[in-house]
């Protein structure tokens, strides 16, 4: 099964020594993408290389990144996003909105989501909550993710 | 012998024919050489990420999981 790999899951895979507690998402993304299985959503291609070094760093960076499908933020995901959004906000929380079109992606392709991002932690709640007509129906994390 | 039309090339190869048809089968290839030109693709496929992968130095970022955070939660405040 495919994974969509959270900006954060290739933040601590990139970086030579992941930060404590967050090896397993390290290996799961590389795995995952080792074997095919990992997709993108286009905002964490713009997050990615907001944080690159320099141009070089951005070349390979890039190369990677060129390599994984990427799935378009269109007019359907939008709206996805923003009624998850809505949702997250009635329950009392409040998610970025790179979040919500990370997440948006991740349920409208049915897939789950590989993350080192706490933030997520929100969403898994939202996810495990939801009705079949909720927004946040089907948004679960990969078991290799780590959002304590 | 090896005779070039194009982008394509026509030669001779000694292949195990089972795993020539494992191949086929496997891929859904309707032709011998749409399973060759199927198994090479996905092995160079792979072979450049392990590169990509491998060639990883640790340093092409300038910032950590509490940047992106940080970054993530610049235009969100209190929920209304």
């Amino acid at each position: 099964m495919a994974t969509l790999l959270d900006t954060s899951a290739l933040i601590v895979l990139l970086r030579r020594r992941p930060p404590r507690g967050t090896e397993g998402v390290a290996a799961a993304a590389e795995d995952r993408i080792r074997a095919g299985r990992a997709l993108l959503a286009s905002v964490t291609v713009a997050e990615l290389l907001v944080g690159a070094r320099d141009e070089e760093a951005e070349s390979r960076v890039s190369a990677l990144l060129e390599k994984l499908p990427v799935v378009a933020f269109d007019r359907d995901l939008a709206t996805l996003a923003g009624r998850m959004g809505r949702d997250a906000r009635r329950a009392g929380r409040v998610l970025p909105l790179p979040d919500l079109a990370i997440a948006a992606t991740a349920v409208w392709i049915g897939v789950p989501l590989l993350t080192a991002d706490s933030d997520f932690a929100a969403g898994s709640v939202l996810g495990a909550q939801a009705q079949p007509t909720d927004a946040w129906h089907g948004f679960e994390l990969d078991p290799g993710s780590a959002v304590g | 012998m090896q005779i070039m039309n194009g982008e394509n090339m026509r030669t001779t190869l000694d292949i195990d024919r089972n795993l020539l048809e494992r191949a086929k089968t496997a891929l859904g290839a309707s032709t011998y050489t749409e399973a060759i030109e199927r198994s090479l693709s996905r092995a160079v496929e792979q072979a450049e990420v392990d590169a990509l992968l491998n060639s990883l130095r640790g340093e092409d970022l300038v910032w950590s999981l509490d940047d992106l955070r940080a970054w993530r939660q610049v235009s969100h405040g209190d929920a209304p």
